[in-house]
């Protein structure tokens, strides 16, 4: 079998057999990516390198978790990276870099850091369809992806009320995915 | 069970919070115990997860040093997969509970554990008894000579795999040298977009030995002579890491 020419779902039946040619095709294929976010994210290459290599033998140890009928092998590598980078940016020690950060910064400018991680990391049409979202919207999503910060801690940031910020996650989800759609930007992979 | 604590209103309206990873612990708990038992809810999930992954893309290469800890990291650590097929109705429905640890396997000669040049790990004598395994009969000839030299080896195992209605029978035998064939000649042919998989059983250890096509044939595989028992699936393709379906047929070999 050719992996390169392989679908995801068969680099994964690959990688159940023991090929380490397939997840060394699936981190060709992926690993720029997940590297790219989880270093975004942790803003701290040696731990975001250690994440990168987590993500990908969590891979190795069970693909079966990954369910193609479910979404793109993309989509499900890098809300692992995200919730493992998230997982570290809470722990005690990033908790401290934070409010050392949070300290120098008024509630005002709350999310200038998120937004120039937004702007390096989003690529072009799908930052267009992000700023086509109602602002409130926008500031939650990217609170909350980009900044690492629970619904609670992004509307306490933002001056917002909790349940308008949840519903705004949520319905600003929905809205970009109908963006995104109609720009094609969902059938890149 | 779904939270008390939550409405289903407010654990839907947790669903884009959560599949952002920005949810409290005892909010994500409440909401994974929800999407148990809710498709609906683990479809919109997906979604937005899609629609995260779009957030995240960003160009660029795969750092190649991280690829070489990634090697590292896969020799020293065994895996767990979650299925094993049945051998018997009398040993109770606990597939689901089942979970068989798998070590990696190492390339090597087709003989087991000739390949295996480390040998400090457990683990890894573990793997050393149970050599990775597939292949296909590329035509007749070739399976033929597998049933040959496999018949003709004295030390060699056999077996019957049999369905749970006893009505089809597949012969399977594997050699000393490790090599086997499964003929599969009395099974039905499977639709379009299915597949025979076989696996293998030594002990606790299972693996996936191969994805064996839709149209019944003599298939050859190539395995350790430590697998105590073979059984055929019937999957989607290309093959599944783990299955959830009953075996087709199985049998112990002896």
């Amino acid at each position: 079998m050719n992996l390169q020419e392989s679908s995801d779902a068969q680099l994964i039946v690959q990688i159940g057999r023991y090929e380490q040619a397939a997840l060394a095709e699936a981190y060709r294929r992926h690993g720029g990516s997940v590297a790219a976010l989880a270093q975004r994210l942790i803003r701290r290459p040696d731990m975001a390198e250690e994440v990168v290599q987590e993500i990908f033998v969590r891979l190795w140890n069970s693909p079966e978790r990954f369910d193609p009928d479910r979404g793109s092998l993309r989509a499900f590598l890098l809300s692992q990276t995200h919730g493992r980078s998230i997982d570290l940016i809470r722990s005690e020690e990033a908790r401290k870099r934070r409010e050392e950060r949070d300290h120098q910064r008024t509630v005002d400018a709350g999310y200038d850091l998120e937004h120039e991680v937004m702007d390096l990391a989003v690529a072009g049409r799908v930052k267009d369809a992000l700023k086509d979202l109602p602002e409130g919207e926008r500031s939650a999503i990217v609170m909350a992806y980009f900044g690492g910060y629970t619904y609670r801690e992004a509307a306490e940031i933002l001056g917002e009320p909790e349940g308008t910020v949840k519903s705004r996650i949520r319905s600003g989800l929905k809205n970009l995915r109908g963006s995104l759609v109609d720009v094609g930007a969902e059938s890149r992979d | 069970m779904t939270d008390a604590r939550f409405s289903t209103d407010e654990l839907d309206e947790l669903l884009g919070a959560y599949a952002l990873d920005a949810v409290d612990p005892d909010e994500r708990q409440a909401v994974e115990d929800y999407l148990r038992e809710n498709p609906r809810a683990r479809a919109e999930v997906e979604e937005h997860r899609e629609v995260a992954a779009q957030l995240a893309f960003v160009g660029g290469d795969a750092p190649a040093h991280v690829w070489s800890a990634i090697r590292t990291a896969l020799d020293e650590t065994p895996r767990e997969i979650s299925w094993m097929p049945h051998l018997a109705d009398e040993e109770g429905d606990d597939r689901d509970e089942t979970v068989a640890p798998v070590v990696p396997i190492r390339r090597g000669p087709l003989r087991a554990g000739v390949g295996l040049a480390v040998a400090t790990a457990a683990a890894i004598l573990v793997a050393a008894g149970f050599a990775v395994a597939l292949g296909q009969s590329d035509d007749a000839s070739s399976a033929e000579q597998a049933i040959v030299a496999v018949d003709g080896d004295p030390e060699a195992l056999h077996g019957s795999l049999v369905a749970d209605d006893g009505d089809l029978v597949v012969e399977a035998g594997l050699s000393a040298d490790g090599l086997g064939y499964v003929d599969g000649s009395a099974l039905p042919a499977l639709e379009e977009g299915r597949t025979y998989q076989l696996w293998g059983v030594s002990g606790d250890l299972v693996i996936s030995l191969g994805v064996l096509g839709a149209e019944p044939e003599v298939w050859v595989f190539e395995a350790a002579d430590s697998i105590d028992a073979l059984a055929l699936t019937d999957e989607a393709l290309p093959g599944v890491v783990s299955s959830d379906q009953p075996a087709v047929v199985v049998g112990e070999l002896a």
